[in-house]
């Protein structure tokens, strides 16, 4: 499997340290769980499993899944302040580690709770700072956030895959990747389609309305790093001058 | 993406084109971004690197208290014109050091491939840089094929050391910062696969045993060594020295050693160096204190 595509998964993300698979990586699976979830949950039970059970606290990798689920970059250097931010934010915080086995060292499940809705995720860390989710809310399946995606719950039946399919192509949007995993025949069913391009708000509704489709979730890319540093005041901290990295007594 | 490194470098040769130029290309057809925005984008991040050099030469200390400062101690070294190594490798063991403990500290880095390994990538480039009057495109360039690199890496075998050990960190980076150094240096697509080979070689087995868990000890350290391999590779290919064992055959038993290393060797923090007598003593200050005393480990003596 390619598990990297772009120049910019091997030289990236910009980032706080110390860590790109338990500092980065943690933060974009928060990241991608928030925005599956649409909201800031109002509790959060994390469970780490493998290398991130073991260093954990050493890595800031509870700090860097709370600053995702609570819409903080890679490069934000408020990651550190992540449990003060959650009390604020009214996120209630447990963390737990797990013995067993997982397919890989860097394993988490999240599960995200508010008044009306739960989401149950599995995210693991590559390396790097490229991640997989692998499991939502019990289902199978690849989420990278490389590319924009949509994804629905939908009860299981023949002609859905077509008419999700038909909007697209009338749209012009083409799919890179698409999957689709059920519990079971007719059961309930979730559908990830990846796609080339950015989809629009007026593809979105009209996905929404194909029958037997429950709410449809646009997620967004996240290899693009929106700021490099957020506030002006820690810009100013690492304002950058030239001469001393290009003229200085060591070049 | 084309997988094996071999078939990308007889290509370029074929067209008679550099390897950033490959990989420039390929990131504009597979990913779908426009070359001035990857160009612009990789500027980006060379700034950040730059800025993270900086401030490690001047000084920084991490959170636990373990490291910091060293950069800082080698630049004073090779400002005294005593350095054995001369001004190239002392200078980008300098830059590579003070990245690595800007990382450490919680500073903002680039990751080159991991943030682990942030250090060696920008201390082979800025200590080459201005002795080869690299124009900042060159230099982007530069980035551009070590990029390529390790995405051949990266799917061959690991760019993680929770997956494959520091090997796969220190390693890669080494790798791709050799390969680099040589297009740099005017060398053929060929030239930089047998210096990737030759610097991953030396890298083999490398464990990933962070005292602590801490992404500190020994790894800041191995990024100051990681750029004397790159480099050294480099002038072993740029004189004509070939690897004996393929490009593609030496990545490939990257990714096979890693996953024969044992899981306490990979970044578990549960064996290698953090499990020695002071390795265990510092996380057990760490846990107790959130704070590591250096002065009290080493009870406030020299120590080898």
């Amino acid at each position: 499997m390619s598990v990297y595509k772009s120049l910019f998964d091997i030289i990236g993300p910009v980032m706080i340290g110390p860590s790109s698979s338990h500092t980065a990586g943690a933060v974009r699976i928060g990241l991608v769980a928030r925005s599956i979830f649409g909201m800031t949950p109002a509790e959060v039970r994390i469970v780490l499993f493998g290398s991130f059970a073991h260093t954990y606290q050493g890595h800031g990798t509870d700090l860097a899944l709370i600053s995702g689920l609570l819409g903080l970059t890679t490069s934000s250097e408020k990651i550190r302040q992540a449990y003060d931010l959650a009390a604020k934010a009214n996120m209630k915080v447990t963390i737990e580690t797990g013995d067993d086995p997982t397919e890989h060292a860097n394993t988490v499940d999240l599960y995200l709770k508010s008044a009306d809705h739960t989401l149950s995720l599995r995210g693991v860390s590559l390396g790097g700072g490229t991640i997989d989710i692998t499991r939502i809310n019990g289902f199978d399946i690849h989420l990278s956030g490389e590319n924009p995606a949509i994804m629905f719950f939908y009860k299981d039946q023949p002609g859905i895959v077509t008419q999700v399919t038909g909007v697209l192509a009338e749209a012009n949007i083409n799919i890179s990747t698409m999957e689709v995993s059920r519990k079971g025949k007719g059961e309930l069913a979730l559908m990830l389609i990846a796609t080339d391009g950015k989809i629009p708000a007026s593809v979105m509704e009209e996905i929404g309305r194909i029958g037997h489709i429950d709410q449809v979730i646009a997620l967004g890319v996240l290899n693009v790093e929106p700021n490099l540093i957020s506030d002006s005041a820690e810009k100013e901290e690492y304002s950058y001058d030239p001469q001393i990295t290009e003229n200085n007594q060591f070049m | 993406m084309i997988h094996k490194l071999q078939k990308i470098i007889s290509l370029c040769e074929q067209e008679g084109i550099a390897l950033h130029e490959y990989f420039l290309r390929t990131e504009v057809e597979e990913i779908g971004d426009t070359e001035e925005d990857i160009l612009q984008h990789m500027e980006q991040n060379l700034t950040v690197m730059e800025q993270a050099a900086q401030q490690g030469i001047e000084g920084v200390k991490s959170r636990s208290g373990m490291t910091g400062g060293d950069a800082k101690l080698l630049a004073e070294y090779l400002q005294s014109g005593n350095a054995l190594s001369g001004s190239i490798y002392t200078r980008a063991m300098v830059y590579a050091t003070a990245v690595n403990e800007v990382n450490a500290a919680m500073g903002v880095i680039c990751a080159t491939p991991t943030a682990g390994s942030s250090g060696t990538l920008p201390g082979v480039l800025f200590a080459i840089r201005n002795h080869l009057n690299l124009s900042r495109r060159e230099q982007i360039n530069f980035l551009i094929t070590a990029a390529g690199c390790g995405i051949v890496i990266g799917n061959q075998a690991s760019i993680s050391g929770a997956e494959g050990g520091c090997q796969a960190e220190v390693g890669s980076a080494a790798a791709m910062s050799a390969a680099a150094a040589v297009e740099a240096c005017g060398g053929s697509p060929s030239q930089s696969g047998h210096a990737l080979a030759i610097a991953l070689k030396n890298l083999l087995g490398l464990s990933c045993d962070p005292v602590a868990g801490l992404v500190e000890v020994p790894c800041i350290k191995r990024n100051t060594a990681g750029v004397v391999i790159a480099i050294s590779s480099a002038e072993m290919s740029l004189a004509g020295v070939k690897s004996r064992i393929p490009v593609d055959e030496v990545i490939d038993t990257m990714g096979k050693i890693g996953r024969m290393l044992p899981p306490a060797l990979r970044e578990t923090a549960l064996g290698g160096l953090a499990q020695t007598e002071t390795g265990l003593k510092m996380a057990k200050q760490l846990e107790e204190s959130g704070h590591i005393d250096m002065e009290s480990i080493f009870g406030g003596g020299d120590h080898v």
